[in-house]
Order: structure tokens, then sequence, then C-alpha cells
């Protein structure tokens, strides 16, 4: 069983990295990945936020109900964000959602047209997340991840 | 809205005038200072200058204005916080941008297009179905109400627009009978001529559900949902789906495609790895009532294991439904005082599982589905067949199972709008036509962007005998078929 899965594999991974969609960090800014200060949440990897910006995950580890918000489906930074944790480029981004919608599945994430906005949301809903350029940080809110040339890291 | 951004215009301009008056005046004192503390040092070092410039009178001691600068230096990080603070400040009294979901959604897929499905012009599917002849098509036209008037609350309505029945053949005439079909033509009596056509259609309620979803592990919906089986009836529609043509087990229902009841479900997380159920008690197969007219219920469920990093995504499920299900008969039999009679006139026990995997590798998508079907009538209520082509017959105790592979790949760029796929779906159910199908199947999705998709599809379905022996000759009533259709999710 085990050699036909390495087999599959084996078949499988290099089609995939021929086919690879060639997306990369756009706008090559440092973002950071903030949350409510009253989260108790330091640090949060790639695993955790997935779902939550896919809707599939709705509450923090401490109950706390999840609040994403995204940026405009144009945004550098959201389509950078994307590449990172969601690991799509904005066509398979649009594609994920309207498959979404089709399945009857939960909604995706609340969408704000700034930085400003997202850091106004994030500082006042105590189960929000949302992402803006590391200089656009202020002390109303807790910066839990960085991104940085297309990798995710600790803050 | 224009007097929001004035005024925001006008706070910038307003920042930018405050920054100069600040900075002006100390740019010109600090480089007056290093007019008369450095750039005579740098002169000097010009042995090649032809006239160096005299020194300033009473030009100071540049070890002495150090902390003058340091101090002026101090006043300027000073406010320029203070105007960093007070820049935050006024952004932060623009209006307020929702940051709520809307309370009601519409949005919705269509499909349209053309399709030929041949075969023998003797064989017996040509005369059952309308066959044999070019058709272009209105296929589904689905509009969704996503409702979400409050958190934790959402209604999802989907509903669909379609002109059947009219069409359908409802008589198929036999000897000395005559063949007919339904027709909704009318006349329109408010319309602005006396005859004016009309041609009623029909609106499905595909599914029509409310859900309280708070809680991630314990999730309830209520209302007509679609069954929570296998990868097909999850995906639904024909933007998602990969193929055109649905797998045999779903086109004859193995399991009932939507169910009105009750439905929990929920999920949580290992790593990378969530982990999902649905667990379901509903009317059963009576799916397209709005009552449990047989008296019975039905129950399933799913659990499934998903794991998705966007290069690579797969999911491993597995799906149950079982229930009895009953034609209820009432008939009066006396009316002082009134009598009646219950029966059934068929009744039969079922249990439908299932297991699925997709896998998603970059731009690779594989499917694979399997589908055991296991039903058993009850004593003297099996359900008749057809009694044109067997006379007396009744319905068999039976076993059926399927499984369909289907492999698509997205071609590299810039081709990246085709994906060729190839699909084979084996199933094994008594019919009067053999027990075992075969269909192999090619297709072509052409992504002409985010909304817009050509679906195309050729496939060969071949009836054999695979466990009994049927009377009537397979290879007749082999199919070719080409589907094709525009699709747009809007």
């Amino acid at each position: 069983m085990a050699t036909r899965r390495t087999v599959l594999l084996s078949l499988l991974l290099p089609l995939a990295e021929l086919t690879r969609s060639g997306s990369a960090a756009a706008s090559g800014e440092v973002i950071a990945v903030i949350v409510n200060k009253a989260n108790p949440s330091a640090v949060l990897d790639r695993d955790e936020l997935r779902p939550i910006f896919q809707t599939t995950r709705k509450v923090w580890p401490s109950g706390e109900e999840a609040f994403p918000i995204n940026l405009p489906e144009d945004s550098p930074l959201r389509n950078d964000f994307d590449h990172v944790t969601l690991g799509l480029d904005p066509e398979r981004v649009a594609r994920y959602w309207v498959d979404r919608k089709v399945r009857g599945g939960a909604r995706p994430p609340v969408r704000v047209s700034t930085s400003a906005a997202v850091l106004k949301a994030v500082a006042s809903k105590p189960g929000a997340v949302g992402y803006v350029r590391l200089g656009e940080v202020n002390n109303t809110i807790k910066v839990v991840a960085k991104i940085s040339d297309g990798k995710l890291s600790a803050p | 809205m224009p007097s929001a951004l004035w005024g925001r215009k006008a706070r910038q301009v307003a920042f930018i005038m405050r920054l100069h008056r600040i900075f002006a005046p100390r740019f010109v004192a600090l480089l007056a200072s290093c007019a008369s503390g450095v750039l005579p040092s740098a002169a000097w070092a010009q042995d090649t200058a032809p006239a160096p410039p005299p020194p300033p009178p009473e030009a100071p001691d540049a070890a002495s204005e150090l902390p003058r600068l340091r101090a002026e230096l101090e006043a300027l990080q000073h406010e320029v916080a203070e105007l960093k603070n007070a820049h935050e400040a006024a952004a932060s009294a623009e209006p307020d941008e929702p940051v709520e979901q809307e309370p009601l959604r519409i949005y919705g897929f269509a499909d349209v297009g053309f399709q030929y499905v041949q075969t023998n012009e003797q064989a017996l599917l040509a005369n059952v179905y309308d066959i044999n002849h070019p058709d272009f098509i209105v296929g589904n036209l689905n509009v969704y109400l996503d409702a979400q008037p409050v958190e934790n609350w959402r209604g999802l309505v989907e509903l669909r627009f379609t002109n059947a029945p009219q069409g359908k053949i409802t008589n198929f005439g036999g000897l000395g009978g005559k063949f007919t079909r339904t027709s909704t033509f009318t006349d329109d009596s408010s319309g602005a001529a006396l005859n004016a056509p009309l041609w009623p259609g029909s609106v499905i309620i595909e599914r029509a559900w409310l859900e309280y979803n708070r809680l991630q592990p314990l999730k309830v919906r209520v209302g007509n949902w679609f069954t929570p089986f296998g990868i097909w009836n999850e995906d639904h529609g024909s933007p998602t789906l990969i193929s055109l043509a649905l797998p045999q087990f779903m086109t004859q229902r193995w399991m009932p495609v939507r169910q009105t009841g009750l439905m929990v479900y929920g999920n949580a997380f290992a790593g990378s790895w969530e982990l999902g159920y649905a667990a379901t008690l509903s009317n059963g197969r009576q799916e397209d009532a709005n009552l449990n007219i047989d008296g019975t219920l039905g129950y399933g469920g799913r659990v499934y294991a998903r794991r998705d990093t966007g290069d690579v995504n797969t999911t491993l499920g597995a799906s149950f439904f079982g229930g009895k299900s009953r034609d209820h008969v009432v008939a009066v039999t006396g009316v002082d005082p009134i009598t009646w009679q219950q029966s059934a006139t068929y009744e039969y026990q079922e249990y439908v599982m299932g297991l699925d995997a997709s896998l998603d590798v970059g731009r690779t998508r594989l499917r694979a589905e399997g589908v055991v079907r296991r039903l058993t009538y009850t004593p003297g209520k099996r359900e008749g067949v057809s009694q044109v082509l067997a006379p007396g017959g009744q319905a068999p105790d039976k076993w059926e199972q399927t499984l369909y592979l289907l492999a698509a790949q997205q071609l590299p760029r810039p081709l990246d709008m085709l994906e060729p796929y190839i699909w084979a779906e084996a199933f094994q159910t008594p019919t009067l036509v053999g027990d075992g199908v075969f269909v192999g199947s090619l297709g072509l999705n052409v992504r002409f962007n985010r909304a817009v998709l050509w679906k195309n599809q050729v496939a060969h379905a071949k009836f054999f005998d695979w466990m009994y022996d049927s009377p009537y000759d397979n290879s007749k009533n082999d199919i070719n078929q080409f589907y094709s259709r525009l699709v747009m999710a809007f």
C-alpha cells in the first residue's frame, strides 16, 4: 500500500510542479497580521489562519467567535496575504468563493476598503483578525504574525 | 461621500502645511549650522579649490553646537510623534465603514447549451426518452437567497426556475394507445391580446433551510437540505462540478438527493487537518413533499477528513443513508360511522453507503467515489416494473454498487484556461436492459474567467449482463452522448 502511495505521489508531484500556478508575492511589503488586544493568542501560524480566512473555522481556541476581515480582491496586500495563508493566487481565490457559494457554504470574510478600516475594526471587535502594512500598525491592536518575502513568521 | 473626501483631503493638506511650518525654519537653521560648522572643513579638504570661501564671522564651535542640535532633534521627534497621533485620531474620526455581513445576498448560476444523445433507433431507450436529435438546452437557472439578518443565524433558499413540465412525455401510447406530451400553453387572460400565449413553468425549491451556527462542533440546520453524501451532492452546481454528466447513482437516486428534516453538523481542527461530521434525521425518501406522507423516517450521516494547503487539497469521506419507504394508501370503507383502511402497495428498507476521495495537487484534480446500496422489499409489497416490457414483473431485492474515477488537468500557461478530463464509471444494478453499465467519458472545460465556463463532454455508455441475464439485446441500448453548456456564476 505504501509503495502504491509512493508511486502515485511520485507521479503527481512533478506534474504539480510543472503546472503550479505561478503566484508570487506582489507588493513586496511586510504585512502584519493583527488581532484585537483582548485575543489571548500571541502567535498565529498558517494552520490557524487559513481555516479562519476560509470561514471553515468559526471560533478561536478561547471560544471567542472569530471575525476575519479582508481587503478588496484587487489589493496587493490581500493578494500577498492570500498567497501565503491560503496558498492560492487571486484567480483561484475567486474560484474558491464561487464554489463555496454554489455549495451553500459559509460566507466569505467581511471586506473593507482600507487598512484604516481594518485597524479600526480589529481594535473594536474582540474576535477580529486582519492584516495591514507593518508600518501602519499602531498601539490599538496586537501583531500575531508577519509576512515578508512570501513567508509567514512570528512577529 | 464627496464631503467626506473633501474633509479628508483638507486634513491632509493641513497636516502637510503644519509639517512645513515646523520643519522649514528649523531646516534653514540646520543648514546654517552645517554651513558654518561642517562645510569649512570639507572645503579645506578640497585643496584644488581655486578660491576657498573665507570663514564666516563668529563661526561657532561644532562641539558646542552638538547639545543644541540634539535638543532640536528631540523636539522634532516629539512634534512628529504628536502629529502622528493627531493624524491617527483624524483618521479614526472618519465615518465608519460597515464591518458586518450583509443581511441578504442574492446570487446564483445559470447554464445553457446544446446536447445530442444517440442510440440505436430500435433500442428501448430510444422510444422512452427524447433522443436521437440535436437539442438546444436551457438547463439550470438557479437563484440563491442567502439571509443572515443577525449573527449566528442563517437561512438559505435556492430556487430553480424551469419550463418543465412543458413537453414531458406523459404517455407512450402502447397497443391502441395515444402518444401524448404535457403542454402548459394557455392564454394569458391579462395579456394585451385576447389570445396572448402564456406557458407556465415551475419553480423548484432546491433547498430551503434555517440554521443556528454559533457552535463550531454543533451547528443545527432545519428544513430542506441536500443530503450530505459524497462529492457530487456537495458540489451540486454546474460551476463547481468538473463533469457535466452526473454519475448514475445520482440520476437513479440511490439515496435521496435532498431531505426534509433536521441536520446537526460541525467540525474540529487537528493541525492542518479538518475533521467534520453531519448527522441527519428526516422524512427520508419523501424529499419532494412537505410532509412525511409515508410515516417513515430516514437517517444518515457523513464523516470527513480534509487537509487544504492550497496547492494540495485532500478530502476523504464516508457517507451513509438508511430508511424505510412505502406507498401509504388510506381508503375510506364506511361512512356511518366513518371507517377507513390503511395499506401500502409497496414497502422497502434500504441502506446506502459511500466512500469518497478528492485530491487536488496543483492544477490536477482527482475524484473517486464508490457506493453500495442494499434494498429489500417487505414480502408481498414489491413494486411493479413496466407491465408492457415485463408483464407481471415485480422489482427484486437487490444489491447495487458503483465506482467512478475522474481525473482533470488544467493545462500550463498560456493554455491554463483549458481543463481536459477523463471519467470512467462502472455500476451494477438489475434493469431490463442488463445489470451492468460502463461509462467512458472525455471532457473539456474552458474557463473564460472566474465567472464564465464552457463545459463539454462526450460519453459512451455500454450495457451488459454482469450478474443476471437480460431478456433484451444489451448492445442495442448502448448510448453515445455529447453535452455542451455555457455556465455562468453570478
